[in-house]
């Protein structure tokens, strides 16, 4: 049972729930305003939508890359919604899988290039995005007739049940099936496979681009589906929908444990990390620091939580968590790189052999 | 040729290919598409009548007909009858003077072909108009370069007119007033995101003896005469004093005040604040209880609530300089299942002026008071460069006021866009076609 406890709490993935219960006891004592009604009302649908991108992002991570290109996806899910469906219920179907389906696509083309290629993924998700705004802007011209989203849609994403908007729901129901999918199926086991070592997972008969493709196509899936609920919620979509959710995914995967150098996450603890980040936000603002105040203590926390990861990541003593931290911030204390500093991996020279 | 040779030829080519998408995508306004070659002389006659009378009557309000219509389209762009003519700068009413003539079916389709392209042509006149924006990404900026255009096209003198759109970056913004200068642009007007940060290049455009002239939003540290011909802004000072009287009023027992701007230490929302805050100061029972940043966004204003309303003190009035955000502020409240409570903010945001009208019944101390859209001034801006350029006198500073006003039933128009302002001066049929 210690041996069991040990080993969970070693886990990188537990991490990061030791350290939301420390800033729940923290929250509790200097802000519990923080946790009542009023305000997990207003922050669980936007911490839905953050986790459901976290998730597209968490897939791209485990394969070694990264996506830059979401904010870019969910503002033009926004733009397209409006004008596709004209603010009528009428046309709401057809504007939802139209908005999925371009989402997809553009996650797909990430793929063929990044896996396809040999193209760094930061450049060609960043340039994808780019390139998707600037389509966006052109098609929605210069005045848009439609300002609202479709009012069964607008109705929809206000509801919730006692303090959880049903985004929330949805993103369990997400949470719910990637974590079967990854721990509970073949294909789940052949992507882990994937992203923790490509070469032997090619050799061992894993379609190797095939499902860094599909991570891709996926992961700007969930983006869109990210971009939906939030242009719902905010009623009218502008032009900086998805601004906000460039680097905020990759923190929270990271705080969920995962390395960027690929190889498994937990999709649960990454919703540990989307939690961790919404209460902290919430936190700082209900005590009312100013927003430079509240940039500082953000960075300091991250500082410290990712610190903290790495310290966790096979300690077996205090001691050896202490030195864990110690690499991690650069100190001289032995040769090699600190745990938990992974660099992230482009497509040159990774030597994946065809498929 | 190797078969890996021929992978590396043709990933060079994707990735240009990608970069020239990028470049192309994200290109500014700088050059822009074929000039309109219309010629616009003899539709523009009645417009040059009206132009030149006001040009000739610079310091008066010109005829008794004219003082009429003049005070009407200061009713309009006001939504009050508080404001006199008389007693607004002489270049604020000369440019409504102008405006107060509908422009004719010739200039308005030349002024929408304006509005679409980058750069115009008018087939007249001298100058070269150029249009600076820091960010034009929105609709009060696209209604804002028609104005700025209506103007323009209203002076015989104006040959060409050129747009460019920052896209909020500063790089960008610097780089298109650059290329302004370049291109030999007699004067240049703007909304100038960036701030401060503009001041060399507007020193320089100034050196070489292009006037410049910001509007709605003034440039800290500009010097008239120096960096500026002159600024075409609030005294945001008096606006904070305006938005505390008006709380004062609608809230006569005192209250909790809950300030919310846009981005951390912008100059507008520092002014305005300290100046309310004096004036709460004179009262009793009114107290500060938060004061937040909103980033602009309708997003970040939900968020800033959503940590205010967390605070569990009581809020009696929120006071907020960018309407069309406060709709994030409506849907905090409605998020949290709390009341609404009264709201002062700058501008017209049809949208919100919406969820008001849904939402007053169930909330009734839910009250919005709000100002002009302000799309106007900025027709001062380009009217004080026009005249600056014929050799008239122009103010170092053109402050205009911004009363507010109640929201009542009948003002939300739901067959128009969220962001449009009912004190706009283009004429109807023209915002027809814009959308």
């Amino acid at each position: 049972m210690a041996l069991a406890i040990g080993r969970l709490v070693q886990s990188r993935f537990a991490a990061i729930w030791m350290a939301l219960a420390a800033l729940i006891l923290v929250t509790l004592a200097i802000g519990p305003s923080t946790l009542n009604e009023s305000s997990l009302s207003t922050v669980t649908p936007l911490a839905a939508v953050l986790a459901i991108a976290a998730f597209g992002q968490t897939l791209v991570i485990m394969t070694g890359g990264i996506d830059l290109s979401i904010p870019s996806v969910m503002t033009m899910v926004g733009i397209v919604l409006l004008k596709v469906s004209g603010g009528t219920d009428d046309n709401l179907v057809k504007a939802i899988v139209l908005v999925l389906a371009v989402s997809a696509m553009i996650g797909f083309v990430d793929g063929v290039l990044i896996t396809m290629f040999g193209l760094n993924a930061l450049v060609v998700t960043l340039a994808m995005g780019q390139l998707v705004l600037g389509i966006t802007l052109w098609y929605r011209g210069a005045l848009l007739a439609e300002s609202e989203v479709p009012p069964t849609l607008a109705r929809w994403a206000g509801e919730k049940v006692y303090v959880f908007s049903y985004f929330v729901f949805v993103a369990l129901v997400l949470l719910v099936l990637l974590t079967i999918a990854l721990h509970h199926t073949p294909a789940g086991r052949r992507f882990v496979a994937t992203g923790t070592n490509p070469t032997a997972a090619a050799v061992a008969g894993v379609r190797v681009r095939a499902y860094q493709i599909g991570a891709y196509t996926l992961a700007a899936l969930f983006y869109g589906v990210a971009g939906l609920l939030l242009a719902s919620f905010v009623r009218s979509p502008g032009e900086d929908l998805g601004g906000p959710y460039l680097l905020a995914t990759v923190v929270v995967v990271v705080l969920g444990g995962a390395s960027l150098a690929g190889g498994p996450a937990s999709f649960v603890a990454t919703a540990g990390g989307v939690t961790f980040i919404v209460v902290l936000n919430q936190l700082l603002r209900v005590k009312g620091l100013s927003t430079g105040y509240q940039v500082l203590t953000q960075g300091i926390v991250l500082a410290l939580g990712m610190a903290f990861l790495a310290g966790v990541k096979g300690a077996s003593s205090p001691a050896v968590l202490l030195r864990n931290v110690r690499r991690f911030f650069g100190a001289r204390s032995g040769a090699g790189r600190a745990p938990g500093n992974d660099q992230i991996r482009g497509g040159d020279g990774r030597g994946v052999p065809a498929n | 040729m190797s078969t890996s040779s021929k992978s590396r030829l043709f990933r060079s080519a994707l990735v240009a290919a990608v970069g020239a998408l990028v470049v192309a995508a994200c290109g500014g306004d700088n050059g822009g598409k074929t000039a309109a070659t219309t010629a616009a002389a003899a539709t523009t006659a009645s417009a040059t009548t009206v132009a030149g009378t006001a040009t000739t009557a610079a310091g008066t309000s010109g005829s008794t007909a004219a003082a009429g219509d003049v005070q009407a389209v200061v009713d309009r762009v006001f939504l009050t009858k508080d404001i006199k003519a008389a007693d607004l700068e002489p270049t604020i009413v000369e440019t409504l003077t102008v405006a107060a003539t509908d422009p004719s079916p010739e200039t308005k389709a030349l002024a929408l072909k304006c509005w679409k392209e980058s750069t115009c042509d008018t087939g007249r006149g001298q100058y070269v108009v150029g249009i600076a924006d820091g960010f034009g990404d929105n609709t009060w900026r696209e209604f804002t370069k028609m104005e700025i255009i209506l103007q323009a096209l209203a002076n015989p003198e104006v040959s060409k007119i050129i747009y460019t759109n920052g896209h909020g970056d500063l790089a960008q913004s610097q780089s298109n007033f650059r290329s302004l200068i370049s291109q030999n642009v007699d004067l240049i007007v703007g909304y100038f995101d960036a701030g401060d940060a503009m001041l060399p290049v507007m020193r320089q455009a100034t050196a070489a003896g292009i006037p410049v002239v910001p509007y709605v939003g003034g440039v800290p540290g500009a010097e008239a005469g120096q960096t500026v011909l002159t600024q075409v802004t609030p005294d945001n000072c008096v606006n904070g004093r305006e938005m505390a009287a008006t709380t004062i009023k609608a809230l006569p027992n005192g209250g909790g005040i809950v300030y919310l701007t846009g981005t951390p230490g912008n100059p507008q929302g520092q002014a305005w604040q300290k100046c309310a805050d004096e004036e709460f100061a004179k009262q009793k029972g009114y107290e500060v209880v938060a004061k937040a940043d909103t980033q602009w966004t309708q997003e970040g204003a939900l968020q800033a609530m959503s940590g205010v309303i967390g605070q569990g003190k009581k809020i009696d009035a929120i006071l907020y300089d960018y309407a069309n955000a406060t709709r994030g502020v409506v849907r905090a409240y409605e998020q949290a299942g709390a009341k609404l409570p009264l709201i002062v903010t700058w501008t017209e945001d049809n949208e919100l002026f919406g969820q008001w009208e849904s939402l007053k019944a169930s909330n009734p101390d839910f009250q919005i008071y709000y100002t002009n859209s302000v799309n106007w001034p900025p027709r001062v801006a380009v009217q004080a460069a026009i005249d600056s350029l014929k050799g008239q006198k122009i103010p170092g500073a053109l402050i205009y006021p911004q009363p507010f006003v109640l929201l009542k039933e009948g003002v939300y128009d739901k067959s128009k866009p969220g962001e449009f302002g009912a004190s706009t001066l283009v004429p109807e049929d023209l915002i027809a076609q814009m959308f």
